[in-house]
């Protein structure tokens, strides 16, 4: 009996394990992997779309071999970054944050538009909130430096709800509650970003010269001055670093 | 004659295409040499091809990043891509680089990357990741210049006068020199 049984857990587990070893590498085949929010191009499914500066391009990979472009989008002027969410491209732009519907992926479509002052603005997002921030200075434009949070709720007109002044903002990522946003010499704040019309900031990091950051599961992935920073985020407001790969 | 080469200087400015120029807070002398960058060009069949280079090295110019799986891609502004591994996140270091010129950006789905190579975007098929083959190469896609913040081999690394680019079919800026230029494009920013 016991060897009937231990026989029979044995296939059973071995059969499982097969399975999702099969799925998993079906899997890895056509997985998109994650960027910072300064690309300046994106894949969502069987399109990748760049953003070259007044331009929406958008190309079919369905087949990488015989890839093909399918349409150029006409922009306004210092496009520069794009950040997939769902079936919405949110492109930061040097004079605001377009939100593009790419329900027909081959054809994205103008939602709406938050325009804003001349800045450098990455933006990040989920369902109800657009994070952006805005970067002054040479040659970014004269403007009130910091992130500044939208209410995209309804996607047609995005709201301003809050404006949280702070100095040299750049690159950000958004893990469910949680805000990390760069800030170059002025490092890494972290916000819990609950409640988003009021970010708490609950830690801040001074140690590099932050310019992007990855939320990859447990792991953050921040791009420094010098190269490339780890920290285990399983307790997402306090980051232990675990690695240092620079210079 | 004076008439001619104020002309001829004023359409060598507007072929610029290099909107800093503020003609009313400028003094500069066209006649005069000044330091400043001058361009190296290099075909085409040299510069915009990939190179793998199973070992690492060391970072110039730290650039934007990417994950997918147990690696991490990093750009180094305007030379390729550096490999790390991180299998076992509190152990990361690179391990490999993918040389290609003029890169900023990566993406990647399934087996294949893509990347810009100066003005172009290549597929590269990375299955088996110490021979990645490029399989697809789109031509000129990233040929707008934002003026305020170039693509990098679009302009000078720093501020000053540069000889004014020329466009060739054949060939690409791969690099800055600093050299003595006359007073007519000019990075501000």
């Amino acid at each position: 009996m016991r060897t009937i049984l231990f026989l029979f857990f044995a296939v059973a587990f071995f059969s499982s394990c097969e399975k999702a070893a099969d799925s998993a590498s079906a899997a890895a085949a056509t997985a998109t992997g994650k960027g910072g929010s300064l690309a300046r191009f994106t894949i969502v499914g069987n399109y990748l779309y760049l953003a070259d500066v007044t331009t929406l391009k958008v190309f079919d990979i369905t087949n990488p071999q015989s890839a093909t472009q399918k349409g150029s989008i006409n922009m306004n002027f210092g496009v520069e970054t794009i950040f997939p969410y769902k079936d919405k491209l949110f492109i930061g732009s040097i004079d605001g944050m377009y939100i593009y519907s790419i329900t027909n992926p081959a054809q994205p479509v103008l939602l709406s538009q938050a325009r804003h002052v001349r800045s450098c603005d990455p933006v990040v997002a989920n369902d109800s909130t657009a994070f952006v921030t805005l970067l002054g200075g040479q040659p970014c434009g004269a403007v009130e430096e910091g992130l500044y949070i939208y209410n995209v709720s309804n996607i047609t007109t995005p709201l301003l709800i809050k404006k949280h002044l702070m100095p040299t903002p750049r690159g950000l990522g958004l893990a469910d509650s949680i805000l990390y946003v760069c800030q170059k010499n002025n490092g890494l704040s972290i916000f819990n970003v609950s409640a988003p019309a009021t970010p708490v900031l609950r830690k801040k990091l001074t140690t590099y010269i932050f310019e992007d950051v990855i939320p990859y599961n447990d792991l953050l992935i921040c791009y420094i001055s010098t190269g490339l920073v780890l920290y285990d985020i399983s307790n997402k407001t306090n980051p232990v670093q675990l690695a240092l790969i620079n210079n | 004659m004076k008439m001619l080469l104020y002309s001829l200087g004023i359409i060598l400015f507007v072929s610029c295409n290099w909107r800093t120029y503020k003609p009313s807070i400028d003094n500069r002398d066209y006649s005069k040499k000044v330091m400043g960058w001058k361009a190296k060009y290099a075909a085409d069949t040299a510069v915009k091809k990939v190179k793998f280079y199973n070992i690492p090295r060391p970072m110039i110019a730290a650039g934007k990043i990417y994950v997918l799986g147990n690696t991490i891609f990093q750009n180094d502004i305007g030379k390729g891509i550096h490999l790390i591994d991180n299998a076992s996140p509190s152990n990361a270091q690179r391990v490999a680089f993918i040389e290609l010129g003029g890169n900023t950006d990566i993406s990647i789905k399934g087996n294949y990357l893509y990347a810009n190579n100066y003005n172009d975007m290549v597929v590269i098929d990375i299955t088996n990741i110490t021979a990645p083959v490029e399989i697809k190469r789109f031509k000129g896609v990233f040929n707008t210049m934002d003026t305020q913040r170039p693509y990098t081999w679009q302009a000078p690394p720093d501020t000053g006068f540069y000889e004014c680019p020329k466009y060739f079919n054949d060939s690409m800026i791969v690099s800055w020199v600093k050299d003595s230029v006359q007073q007519f494009c000019q990075r501000r920013f």
